[in-house]
């Protein structure tokens, strides 16, 4: 026991730093779920862009339609049309989106000939997308009407026009479970895959901060020298490695509750727990193999914030996996990182749970245990190298 | 004599494989990894065959039902994979999984989700589309029966774009928001070699600075001549890293190359006097001010919007002060406001402020280390 006794005598001188890292990373966590939990609260709607729209056409009866239609979509905010301030708002995304109307539109679009709308948006936002499709289909069908009913009061065009494009198909939510659920399952899913991110980040720089103190050259030679043999001193370090990090975990944990909008316990959360439980196997393998084969701090702190950002980006902590390309994906898989938010996204889409589901879950935990135990066993390798070459 | 510090000084570094590795290796990494992660971001290839249940309402002719078996992704790939039951059956197909959606067809087509994502955002499209065009087609043919035959449904099929891109506009990006914050992050990750320095120096926290201080020479002199070694070390990197954003990943910083070397250096000169304060500042052991300043870089980091880019928005508009006095987002906004804007102003109030903010932490610095003297360490 003296080398877990040991372990924990170290981890206490240097208890402020791990409690400071701590904190940071779970508040960096919290502040980034409750953000992205208040933008999205599961319910099915249109959001507004706010929208600029400069008219340098006359008031036709087309652009009126037009734009009445378009507030559907769009709120309309008024800004100075200065060049300089209209690029700040764009900046600040106090707009979205800047449509302007060209001088001419009505006349030319009337007549036929191609005529463009101009715009400034966010490039590739998906608010930037809402207000083209609304511009594109009022449009397109404005262009067949008037080609196929050229006689169309432009009155009532509009209300034609509202007509066929006002009617939104409805869409219900069939879940056979309270509101409260999914929002549970939804806070605890972008909690989790963060998660991820400050398990990695953390354990490493705990694990290494007190890792280092072992290594130093006579201090290994000194463990050499006694009585103990290697394989019952690295047993020992690694369970007081993981005696600690389960500290950690289970804070995280409790903070998690602590937190979350909707204290809801079920099976999902047991389940994630479970996930983060073996995910930190994971990282502690990756840890411990960092630990005892890099000396330089400085080192060690870059390696931190390297391996946990590098994970949680392509793995999808911090973007979704659906939007990570094919290839990332495939190289994410060779980390134990993509398989932990697997199955956490696997878990959170449950309702019920029967022998498939968990089965899939479970070969998602089982591929985290593997990379664990594939870590572990270079981490024993190296340690055992080093003892026989005592530098 | 200082030229000799310094050189000595710089030789220790670049001596340091194991630091020097990792300190040039890791921002190219990370840069990588977030080119990985946002490359691919927005351009969904991948698009698979949404598998979805029908409920028909009409038995003999059903528009819908054709409508959806025909919808094609891409020559051969077919939008939608139908199963054709009734709403209880299709009810628990969801509810296990088995089903992205169901939909409830007739005069006013429903569709049953089980959450907000990416499919059922494109079936929501879909329908929406199929209900206004054969709106639209019955109206028109209303007015006028003989549409068909003039080429209706051609037309309908044919969707034009209507908007065009404002040319020559330089876009508000979101993608570079991570990779300005990521490389401003690094240049104000000097602040560890600054840490380190004053670690150095100081009589009471290192053994070399109780070497240092006993030996016959300037204190401030050698200080400044570390300092100017560890700032040409991570300049190296800096500029290794830059070199290998601008010129392999292609990451857009606009044309004013000059001035972003200027931001980069002096981002890094911030950094050297953040990481020399919190040595200074914090009386505690060294573990205890290393955790400190990563903590203080990390927030910078995230506040600028290195691991979520919208909280660099949330803080210009809820928050702008705290914009002001992080590091890390200044020198982000001013690589920002390289790229996005024509006039230089925002350089030069960004680069003031930071330039202001280095002299108040190298005055505390200088205020902290000067005339120390120990009767027993």
């Amino acid at each position: 026991m003296q080398v877990f006794k040991t372990y924990f005598k170290i981890l206490k001188k240097n208890l402020t730093s791990v409690i400071i890292f701590g904190v940071i990373f779970i508040t960096i966590t919290l502040v980034i779920t409750l953000t992205m939990f208040h933008e999205d609260n599961g319910q099915f709607s249109v959001k507004k862009v706010p929208t600029l729209v400069i008219n340098q056409d006359t008031d036709s009866n087309l652009v009126d339609g037009f734009l009445t239609y378009l507030e559907q979509y769009a709120t309309f905010v008024d800004i100075e049309e200065d060049e300089e301030i209209r690029r700040d708002a764009l900046f600040y995304r106090k707009v979205l989106y800047i449509l302007t109307i060209p001088e001419g539109f009505t006349e030319d679009f009337l007549a036929g000939n191609e005529i463009n709308l101009i715009k400034e948006t966010v490039p590739d936002s998906v608010e930037a997308m809402s207000v083209d499709t609304a511009v594109n289909n009022y449009l397109n069908t404005a262009k067949i009407y008037i080609k196929h009913n050229p006689d169309v009061d432009l009155n009532k065009l509009g209300d034609f026009i509202q007509q066929d494009l006002g009617t939104e198909t409805k869409v219900t939510f069939d879940v056979k479970q309270e509101d409260d659920t999914t929002a549970a399952h939804m806070f605890n899913s972008f909690y989790y895959n963060y998660l991820g991110y400050i398990i990695v980040a953390c354990f490493i720089a705990g694990v290494s901060t007190v890792m280092l103190s072992f290594h130093g050259l006579d201090i290994r030679r000194k463990h050499y020298a006694a009585p103990l043999s290697s394989r019952r001193f690295n047993i020992q370090l690694i369970n007081a490695n993981l005696a600690f990090v389960m500290c950690y975990l289970l804070v995280f944990i409790i903070a998690g509750y602590v937190f979350s909008p909707v204290k809801l316990i079920d099976l999902n959360l047991v389940f994630m727990w479970l996930n983060a439980f073996v995910f930190s196997l994971a990282a502690l393998s990756i840890s411990y193999l960092i630990g005892i084969s890099v000396k330089a701090k400085n080192a060690v702190q870059a390696l931190s914030t390297m391996l946990s950002l590098s994970l949680a980006f392509i793995s999808g902590m911090f973007v979704p996996q659906e939007f990570l390309g094919d290839a990332v994906l495939k190289l994410a898989s060779f980390t134990p990182s993509y398989w932990y938010v697997r199955a956490n996204n696997t878990i959170a889409h449950i309702n019920n749970f029967n022998l498939d589901n968990m089965g899939e879950i479970f070969g998602y935990m089982a591929i985290q245990i593997g990379f664990a135990a594939a870590i572990i066993s270079i981490a024993l390798v190296v340690s055992k190298r080093k003892r026989q070459m005592a530098y | 004599m200082s030229f000799s510090l310094y050189i000595n000084r710089l030789k220790c570094h670049i001596r340091n494989k194991e630091n020097m590795f990792w300190s040039y290796l890791f921002p190219i990494v990370l840069a990588s990894c977030f080119f990985f992660a946002f490359n691919n971001l927005w351009t969904i290839d991948s698009f698979e065959t949404i598998k979805i249940a029908y409920v028909s309402e009409m038995v003999e002719t059903d528009p819908l039902k054709q409508a959806l078996n025909e919808a094609k992704v891409s020559e051969g790939v077919s939008m939608f994979s139908i199963t054709y039951s009734d709403k209880t059956k299709a009810s628990t197909l969801l509810e296990e999984g088995e089903i992205e959606a169901y939909i409830v067809g007739g005069e006013n087509p429903e569709l049953f989700v089980k959450e907000n994502g990416m499919n059922e955002t494109i079936m929501k499209s879909f329908l929406d589309n199929y209900r206004s065009v054969s709106s639209t087609i019955g109206t028109i043919l209303a007015y006028n029966p003989n549409a068909i035959n003039e080429g209706l449904m051609q037309d309908l099929m044919q969707t034009d774009t209507f908007v065009e891109e404002q040319a020559d506009m330089k876009k508000p990006d979101a993608m570079l928001v991570y990779f300005y914050a990521l490389l401003a992050f690094n240049c104000i990750f000097a602040a560890n070699w600054g840490l380190v320095e004053v670690i150095n120096i100081q009589a009471d926290q290192s053994t070399r600075g109780a070497r240092v201080s006993v030996s016959p020479i300037h204190k401030m002199k050698l200080f400044l001549c570390n300092i100017a070694a560890a700032f040409t070390v991570h300049t190296g990197s800096i500029l290794l890293l830059l070199f290998y954003m601008n010129n392999i990943l292609k990451i857009n910083f606009g044309d004013q190359f000059v001035l972003i070397i200027i931001t980069c250096l002096i981002g890094s000169i911030a950094g050297i006097a953040l990481g020399a304060t919190v040595g200074i500042l914090v009386r505690k052991k060294a573990s205890v001010k290393d955790a400190i300043l990563s903590a203080v870089i990390m927030a910078g980091g995230f506040l600028s919007g290195m691991m979520y880019a919208d909280m660099k928005y949330i803080i210009a508009t809820k928050l702008p002060i705290l914009g002001f006095i992080n590091p890390v987002n200044l020198v982000a906004d001013t690589l920002y406001s390289l790229y996005y804007y024509d006039t230089n102003e925002r350089f030069y109030l960004n680069m003031a402020i930071l330039g202001l903010l280095t002299v108040l932490m190298g005055a505390v610095s200088y205020a902290g280390l000067r005339r120390k003297t120990y009767a027993s360490i």
